[in-house]
């Protein structure tokens, strides 16, 4: 305001509040005494003016508010917690479950939400790795779908009402007679303890354990080889030699992370490397990884066994006729090296084998091993109730059909969906009074219970779990349970009446087994010592008396989807984009055949198509009509390299009727396949033979997102050495890449000494390379030889990385998000292919962070720049999207984000607590890809800066490289010659992706290296 | 003006004056009803209508299609097409490429010819340089729009900004964003300073207010005193001299694009001058789509005589040559390379039984290299029939080069499991045909609104004609008062 004046004549005293106060006193006095002095005129407003002007302010007001970006609050802790510290991660051990126990894992908690899960280093079933299922595991845990409260009959009630309610049925009954209890697989100690509880209390309870992927065969093999309930467990750091019947220890089955560890220690390629064979059905990891595959159909696998064991000597070996895939000298090398590996060797068989082959192989095993036990021992089943499924289930029905079941509890599991047609669940359930379900999401049963119970998710409840070795993992909770869930221990425990919470239970049980300190066990996630070897003995004439019965016809592998299990990971959207091993395939499943067979019933791959007969084009797959008894299927044809002629394979899991958003099956645009537990003749059946499969004539797009498949191996692979390959042999020759290998004019890749001298710029300092000695040089090696295509690094990124899916029909297109993949090729000769049985390679590839990158320059606007660390970083705020980059990116490993795919993950609140708050969720219109996992790096910056110190060799770990398996992937600075990454880029089989366009990538790879006998050597013309 | 050669008496068929080359060219906009002839009849009874109504009209429909198939593009993302990995550049690259190589005839016409004093020129380089504005305004429509994030695309100009960010001057998108920023502005320029002195003779010669009215207000104050002429003619030397080098600029930085990259089929040294020939032929090829039924329509067959077309067709052969001399060189050079990526290139180029594009190889070797042989017959290049065939041939065979280039050559690069496929969708194709109307849209705009031909300069043509003619009868007094207020008021 102006300054005051003073008029002081007198008495009079005029405080003037301005000189136009002084001037004007007439003007400024009404408005000096009110504020709105001429407020009067507001009343000759019209009063719809008023309206107008108000409406109009609102919208402008409103229009302020339009950004694309919605604002997002922050809000801060009333009371902080002691010792939390926003932003930094927690790590708490905890546990999941694969193939029916348990595997230890690491959960990262940030702000009271968990972000991922890794797996635990100490535990024996991880080492801390993890495969997708478990990786994805934390998309489950916000899932938007899953149930929220109870309901009975649809309406919602209160968890007690509900409890009390069931709890007065079971009262109701004698002693229990006509309750029954229906669960997956009792993993838990704890519950296994309540259940005899509540044995106590309803003696008559009759419990019964179903899942649709069970080890009943294996179980039954234990029995007829061995007279007990055992498992083998396999120990391949000792294994000189692997021979695999159609199995997937690498891939499948509760110890394949560990496995697929221990395997890869002896595939190093030195003087112990071990030799695998590989008799597969169907192409699988563990052929991948293979020397040597032979096709080899299911009804033949046990005269591979025989072959095998009558040469080796075992007592009572049958002669049997070898199928005409696998030539007598191919018998004869797997013998001679089971015969020199002895105990140090394993067989092992594909759990959906009949139990007469399983039973088989381990004959076999017994005799190599003399019961010494090296590469296999057996263990007493460390379950706590072994249970046979199949029988199980079948008890339930018919006692459910013979209205002996009144109260009927279902812990987690989906009967109507996973039980084949022939078990009429739908009809039995209707014989039960009172009918419960405790179950994560809305299913397929859920429509027929009574009460339908939200189920808590592993990572929000107190439980514990016994893994394959025996140890017992804790499962922590890492959150509150986020719905009303509550997990089957708290049920239990409440319907027995118990106040107990769930985690003095699980301590209870820890205590009852002397598990020792608790908080120890806490921070260990896991008590009790591995279970000892059992002494066994092999049932005598064991071999003489195996059958599998006659087959005939085609035969059809009904086996658990790689990704989505048996659909219990259908609404898991991560699961269902990312490539199913060797097929590629995704959101679908497809019926798998040999080229042969396709070509037999004239079905045409997709990539066979033409326009008017002449212009190659990738179209739909045929579908083909597959007739089991009186059930009939159609479904889509995915022609399959390297699978056995004869044999279809269809996976489960698909075809769900009521599974959440990304699960239900929504047809051919948005996917979600088929149902194959309608083709399953009985509850436990995975193998079927004399099954009809004709074309029917109709046409489904699958979304594949390796378009070319096999069009042009002949031409357009030719001389591509993107993948390069050698034997041990012609390594240890000099020849890291294969005898027949062109050396290119390589280039000095030893700029580890930093070019002093040679280098000449105009613009010192400008180049990342020129205070490179002062910087980290980050680096990647990726072992071809390790690599078995599993794609757990697939869905690591993912969860690590933000990476949003796109959905069926864009991967249609092309526009998959994931920051890495994982190639596979059919290795062809020239101009040939062998299309039976070709070579097939696996090759992981991800942003190579080149020195020289090409999308660099390209960016009009320097969206796109390498840091003084060798990064190449992309700059999503700067991108404007001109999509140059990925064009001119050699490797193609860009994305681009073609729509808002990270849409629901704005608008679904819970997806909100799923993103990774270290790592930018991009918009429409941006460029991204691989960064090295920049987020991780930049963690340890800041405790190496707060040590003042250097980060440490191995400290930096990407989330790809956590999560292999087999550990293929080495990550560090590659300016000290110790560290891990420098010795990997020294290997002398380490080479560059299309070294010569002088890109000089970061990311290296090692040779894939085969160990194949001599005697099955073919001499490639090259 | 003394050291020029004879001109050329074909280049003007029957007795022309000053008065009647005015009221040739300028009634066309002066009377509407030129518009309505020929009169074409409708299925609607009764309804009669005309090239220009039909053409007009499709133009105004094709160019909602286009604002609608922007607003679908900006509201969604660039997913509405059929961009995708690995191949981030579709329809929206070829068609610009395209669009820019259709406007270069126009500046080669004006500027070139003007600087080596071609007269054939003066009656074709009008409407010429409108096609080449309206050209590069469908062009630019796609860079902007193909971009993730339009609403930022101004970042690709150097501004000075508190980021203190430049753009990557490394990038050939950037300098695509000079070279056709200063083509449009060049172009535009030369274009309007052309037509003042024919805005003025329209002025002059205009009955209504209102169009006496704009005409004056855009004539500028013309006189066409002598020394108006004089800053004229310096104006447009100096435009031409501007010019020039941008018909060579723009086509070979827009082939760097390509040319810069390492994909292979983009990797070619010859694509500089490869693309220039092919702009100069395709525009060469639109021009004379064009010219051949707006002679017809509005009975110009005395300006754009059989020479003119002659002419052009003979531009239109050497140069397609030279484009086919660049498809035999692209050949050569993967053979000769030997890199497996090129030679993959070459076959998924040629093979028809094989590769899934070969077909549109085949199309643009057919349509871009053998039909235009047929202009080697004098016969034909006077049919008109033939001719348009022959362009609309080129237009398609110069559209499908861009097509073979930029996105088949990305569909399969280095890394065999990258490979994919590209189609188009639906938005595409509605976003192409909406340039196309709004090119149509703005050219018959034009034609109603703008002399299509320039007045002054075939005056100038008719005077020099005149004084070639008396230089062998007898020497008279001659003036060069043809645009003069007091003639056009006659």
């Amino acid at each position: 305001m102006g300054k005051s004046s003073e008029k002081n004549n007198g008495s009079n005293v005029t405080f003037y509040k301005g000189l136009e106060h002084f001037e004007t006193p007439e003007v400024v006095e009404p408005w000096a005494a009110d504020e709105f002095p001429d407020r009067e005129s507001l009343k000759g407003l019209p009063r719809r003016d008023v309206l107008k002007l108000m409406g109009a302010a609102a919208a402008l007001a409103g229009l302020t508010g339009c950004r694309y970006q919605p604002a997002r609050k922050i809000i801060p802790f009333v009371q902080q917690p002691e010792g939390a510290v926003s932003g930094l991660r927690k790590q708490f051990a905890t546990a999941g479950m694969k193939d029916g126990y348990s595997v230890g894992l690491i959960a990262d908690q940030v702000d009271g939400r968990p972000v991922r899960v890794d797996g635990n280093p100490l535990h024996s079933a991880s080492l801390g790795s993890i495969d997708s299922k478990l990786s994805a595991e934390i998309l489950n845990l916000y899932d938007p779908d899953r149930l929220k409260n109870p309901t009975f009959k649809g309406t919602p009630v209160g968890w007690n009402d509900a409890l009390i309610k069931i709890e007065e049925a079971m009262r109701a009954t004698e002693k229990g007679a006509g309750i029954a209890v229906l669960s997956g697989t009792v993993n838990s100690p704890s519950v296994a303890r309540l259940a005899g509880e509540m044995k106590k209390i309803w003696p008559q309870l009759q419990w019964f354990q179903y899942e649709a992927v069970n080890h009943d065969a294996a179980r039954e093999a234990a029995r007829l080889a061995l007279g007990g309930n055992f498992v083998p467990v396999y120990d391949f750091t000792k294994a000189d030699v692997v021979v695999s019947l159609d199995s997937d220890v690498l891939y499948s089955g509760p110890m394949s992370i560990r496995y697929s560890r221990d395997f890869a220690t002896r595939r190093v390629p030195n003087s112990s490397m071990s030799r695998v064979y590989a008799f597969e059905s169907h192409p699988q990891t563990t052929g991948l990884a293979s020397d040597h595959r032979f096709r080899v159909k299911p009804s033949e696998m046990l005269a591979i066994v025989q072959a095998i064991a009558s040469s080796l000597g075992v007592p009572g070996a049958a002669s049997s006729t070898l199928p005409s895939t696998v030539e007598k000298k191919a018998i004869d090398a797997v013998v001679e090296d089971l015969r020199k590996a002895g105990a140090r060797s394993a067989l092992v068989a594909g759990s959906h084998l009949p139990a007469a082959v399983q039973a088989a192989v381990i004959a076999v095993n017994q005799f190599l091993s003399g019961g010494a036990g090296e590469a296999v021992k057996f263990i007493v089943d460390p379950q706590p109730i072994p249970a046979d499924h199949g029988k199980d289930i079948e008890n339930l029905v018919t006692a459910m059909n013979a209205n002996q079941v009144s109260v009927l509890l279902v812990l987690s599991g989906n009967p109507v969906y996973d039980l084949p047609p022939s078990v009429n669940f739908v009809e039995a359930l209707g014989k039960v009074t009172m009918k419960a379900h405790l179950s994560s999401h809305k299913c397929e049963s859920s429509k027929y219970m009574d009460y339908v119970l939200p189920e808590t998710h592993f990572l929000e409840a107190w439980g514990d779990g016994v893994a394959m070795d025996g140890t017992v993992t804790i499962t922590q909770p890492i959150i509150e349970p986020i719905y009303e869930g509550r997990s089957a221990l708290h049920v239990l425990d409440k319907l027995i009446g118990d106040t107990a919470i769930p985690l003095e239970i699980v301590k209870r049980t820890a205590e009852l087994s002397g598990g020792g300190n608790w908080n120890e066990i806490l921070a260990r996630g896991f008590y009790g010592a591995p279970a000892p070897a059992a002494t066994v003995t092999v049932t005598e004439n064991l071999l003489g008396s195996l059958n599998t019965g006659q087959a005939s016809g085609i035969e059809l592998l009904i086996l658990p989807d790689p990704m989505i299990g048996d659909g219990r990971y259908a609404n898991n959207m991560w699961l269902q984009e990312t490539p199913k091993p060797v097929t590629n395939l995704t959101w679908d499943n497809a019926l798998l055949m040999s080229a042969a067979t396709a070509k037999k019933l004239g079905i045409l791959a997709p990539n066979e198509r033409k326009v008017a007969g002449v212009i190659p084009f990738y179209g739909k797959a045929d579908m083909a009509e597959v007739t089991v008894g009186n059930q009939k299927l159609e479904v889509p044809v995915w022609v399959n390299l390297g699978q056995a002629d004869d044999v279809v394979v269809l996976h489960m899991g698909y075809g769900r009727t009521v599974a959440g958003d990304f699960g239900t099956a929504k047809g051919e645009k948005m996917g979600g396949g088929f149902n194959a537990n309608l083709l399953r003749p009985s509850t436990n059946s995975h193998w079927v033979s004399g099954v009809e499969v004709k074309k029917s004539g109709k046409e489904y797009v699958l979304a594949n997102v390796q378009h070319h498949n096999t069009i042009d191996v002949s031409q357009v692979d030719k001389d591509r050495e993107v993948v390069k390959m050698t034997t041990l042999k012609e390594l240890e020759e000099g020849h890291p890449f294969g005898k027949h290998h062109h050396e290119h004019a390589g280039y000095d890749r030893d700029w580890n000494e930093f070019g002093e001298g040679k280098k000449m710029s105009l613009y010192p300092g400008t180049d990342f390379k020129d205070d490179a000695k002062d910087n980290y040089q980050w680096a990647m090696t990726i072992d071809l030889g390790l690599c078995t295509g599993c794609n757990a690094c697939v869905t690591a990124c993912q969860a690590e990385n933000n990476i949003p899916t796109v959905g069926k029909e864009q991967v249609m297109k092309g526009r998959e998000m994931h920051w890495i993949r994982v190639d596979r090729y059919y290795k062809g000769t020239g101009n040939s292919l062998d299309k039976d049985n070709p070579p097939i390679l696996v090759q992981p590839v991800t942003c190579m962070h080149c020195e020289q990158a090409p999308c660099e320059p390209v960016c009009p606007v320097a969206a796109t720049v390498h840091s003084h660390e060798g990064l190449n970083q992309m700059v999503y705020n700067r991108c404007v999207g001109t999509r140059y980059c990925s064009n001119n990116c050699p490797y193609k490993v860009r994305r681009f984000n073609f729509f808002h795919f990270s849409q629901r993950a704005d608008n679904v609140p819970v997806l909100k607590m799923l993103q990774n708050p270290d790592v930018t969720v991009r918009y429409r219109g941006v460029m991204e890809k691989c960064t090295y996992c920049v987020q991780r790096i930049n963690h340890k910056r800041i405790e190496a800066k707060r040590d003042d110190r250097q980060i440490a060799d191995g400290e930096v770990v990407t989330a790809c490289q956590a999560a292999c398996p087999s550990g293929a992937i080495i990550f560090g600075d590659m300016r000290k010659k110790e560290n891990a990454v420098s010795v990997s880029r020294s290997d002398k089989r380490n080479y560059l992706m299309l070294e010569e366009l002088n890109t000089r990538p970061r990311t290296t790879y090692l040779s894939r290296v085969t160990n194949p006998h001599p005697s099955l050597v073919q001499e490639e013309a090259h | 003006m003394a050291n020029n050669p004879p001109v050329d008496k074909e280049l003007l068929v029957g007795h022309h004056t000053n008065a009647s080359l005015d009221a040739t060219i300028g009634d066309i906009i002066l009377n509407p009803a030129t518009h309505n002839e020929p009169a074409i009849k409708t299925p609607i009874k009764g309804l009669m209508t005309s090239p220009w109504q039909i053409a007009f009209g499709l133009g105004f429909l094709l160019l909602n299609v286009l604002l609608l198939s922007i607003v679908m593009l900006v509201w969604n993302g660039i997913g509405v097409w059929g961009n995708n990995q690995p191949v981030g550049w579709g329809f929206d690259i070829i068609n610009f490429v395209w669009w820019i190589g259709i406007g270069h005839a126009g500046t080669l016409i004006s500027a070139v010819l003007l600087l080596l004093r071609q007269k054939w020129r003066n009656s074709i380089n009008r409407f010429a340089e409108a096609m080449t504005i309206f050209a590069v305004m469908c062009a630019g429509i796609y860079p902007l729009l193909h971009t993730g994030r339009p609403w930022v695309a101004y970042w690709l100009m150097p501004y000075p900004n508190w980021l203190a960010m430049w753009p990557q001057f490394r990038s050939p998108l950037v300098w695509d964003v000079f070279a056709v920023s200063t083509y449009a502005t060049v172009s535009i320029l030369f274009w309007f300073v052309g037509l003042i002195p024919d805005f003025a003779t329209l002025r002059d010669r205009a009955k209504s207010k209102f169009a006496q009215v704009a005409f004056g207000a855009v004539s500028l104050g013309w006189r066409g005193s002598a020394k108006h002429w004089h800053r004229y003619e310096h104006a447009s030397i100096i435009l031409a001299g501007l010019s020039t080098p941008l018909v060579l600029s723009v086509h070979t930085v827009v082939s760097f694009d390509f040319a810069m990259g390492i994909v292979p089929g983009w990797n070619v040294t010859i694509f500089p001058p490869y693309f220039v020939a092919g702009a100069v032929f395709a525009g060469f090829a639109m021009v004379l789509t064009f010219a051949i039924p707006l002679r017809k329509w509005y009975k110009l067959e005395g300006l754009i005589t059989m020479k003119h077309i002659d002419w052009m067709a003979k531009v239109m052969l050497a140069t397609g040559l030279i484009v086919f001399y660049g498809y035999i060189m692209e050949v050569f050079y993967a053979w000769y390379s030997g890199v497996p990526a090129e030679m993959a290139l070459l076959y998924n180029r040629y093979n028809l039984f094989d590769s899934p594009y070969s077909w549109a190889f085949w199309t643009l070797i057919i349509t871009n290299g053998i039909i235009p042989q047929l202009m080697w017959v004098p016969k034909y290049r006077q049919n008109m029939k033939i001719l348009l065939l022959v362009t609309t041939s080129i237009s398609i065979g110069m559209w499908f080069e861009r097509y073979v280039i930029i996105p088949i050559s990305l569909t399969r690069d280095y890394v065999p499991g990258s490979f994919g496929f590209y189609s188009p969708t639906l938005w595409d194709i509605a976003m192409f045909a909406g340039t196309i109307g709004l090119f149509l849209f703005l050219m018959f705009l034009f034609i109603r609104f703008l002399p299509m031909i320039n007045i002054f300069e075939m005056k100038e043509l008719l005077h020099q004609m005149e004084h070639d003619d008396k230089h062998s009868h007898d020497h008279k007094e001659n003036g060069k008062l043809a645009t003069t207020a007091q003639e056009g008021a006659e």
